[in-house]
């Protein structure tokens, strides 16, 4: 299954309950696939990262070997010189076709060589590629791997907040409730209380009056009796 | 509901750091990976640990049934997820909920704490908002 693939399935919105599992296993799966598809695009990188070094080490051999056949052509042609020089024209004519026949050595070994380069380059250009693509499918199954988280969060917050019987709402609705009785209740202490003051104040009015009575009584009773 | 796997569990432990030293909450662990988290003034949120994020969130209450609540309810929603600094209201099988969700990877300790006063706060002035609508 392809990342887009499992991608796509994880935006997927199902109203019936069995879609719904259903995507739920198949997000649980989108994890692990796209966790598989990782190790096997690693793999992959890794061989081709082998490949290169294989091309290099053969382009490094051709390169030595062409190398060291100039090195040959170029001792050749100086000892063909130097023996032209030095009238000896049969030997410098050997030295001369020596040099020749490792010259289509050495255009054969460049074809050789310019295939391997080509190779290395193609080679290179797969593993950018996949590099990339390598990149791109991590960051993807973070994504996927969050998105999955998140859905697993919901599903959680969903029973635990039923299992606990009380939404926010509910709470406050509560919380308000009692802050009211709690209010009612003051309230109503706070009547009783004036309600009892005022009786207090009658009594002592009451009380005072007569208290001034009796003394006015004992006074008269006092002015009254013989010294 | 599967339970908590072991990495769950180790950055539940990283959670639980956080919250021991968090002022003015109290907290439950109602299992290994899922905190029921108490604010000061008693609204209350549900904090589930997972691999990869660490998810707030709490049920405010049943979309109502009648439309015309409904398009006041989303219209106070949306408002209230423009003030919103952290997390979002959201609905979820006709009810409505506040989440936040934050990654697990580089998560700083004064961002979880800020996430949390925040969906603590966002909670009650959500449920406070709500209640006026559906009065």
């Amino acid at each position: 299954m392809g990342f887009l693939n499992l991608f796509k399935n994880i935006g997927r919105s199902a109203s019936a309950e069995a879609q719904k599992k259903a995507d739920a296993i198949e997000d649980t799966n989108a994890v692990e696939f796209g966790k598989q598809d990782l190790a096997q695009m690693n793999a992959d990188l890794r061989l081709i990262k082998g490949n290169i070094g294989s091309v290099k080490g053969e382009i490094a051999i051709l390169e030595d070997k062409v190398k060291d056949l100039k090195s040959a052509v170029a001792k050749h042609d100086a000892d063909a010189i130097a023996l032209s020089d030095a009238g000896q024209n049969e030997l410098a004519e050997q030295h001369a076709n020596k040099a020749a026949t490792i010259e289509q050595q050495i255009s054969s070994l460049e074809i050789a060589l310019n295939t391997q380069r080509e190779v290395l380059e193609g080679q290179i250009k797969n593993k950018n590629e996949l590099q990339m693509s390598l990149d791109q499918a991590g960051a993807d199954l973070v994504t996927i791997r969050a998105m999955t988280d998140a859905a697993k969060a919901n599903e959680t917050l969903a029973k635990v907040s039923t299992s606990s019987g009380t939404s926010a709402l509910a709470a406050f609705k509560e919380r308000q409730e009692s802050a009211k009785k709690r209010l009612i209740k003051s309230q109503a202490l706070k009547e009783e209380g004036s309600a009892d003051s005022s009786l207090d104040a009658a009594t002592a009015a009451a009380l005072g009056n007569s208290t001034a009575k009796n003394r006015l009584a004992q006074l008269k009773a006092k002015a009254a009796k013989p010294e | 509901m599967s339970g908590p796997s072991a990495i769950e569990m180790e950055n539940a432990g990283k959670i639980l750091d956080v919250l021991c030293s968090m002022e003015g909450i109290s907290y439950t662990n109602i299992r290994g990976d899922i905190f029921n988290i108490v604010g000061p003034e008693g609204s209350s949120c549900i904090l589930d640990v997972e691999e990869t994020l660490v998810c707030i969130g709490a049920e405010i209450c049943d979309i109502p049934l009648e439309v015309s609540q409904q398009a006041k309810l989303f219209r106070c929603l949306l408002d209230l997820n423009n003030e919103a600094i952290h997390g979002k209201f959201a609905i979820n099988n006709g009810k409505i909920f506040f989440k936040e969700n934050l990654e697990i990877e580089n998560l700083d300790a004064n961002e979880l704490e800020a996430a949390i006063g925040w969906t603590l706060a966002m909670v009650l002035k959500g449920a406070e908002k709500i209640s006026d609508i559906l009065e």
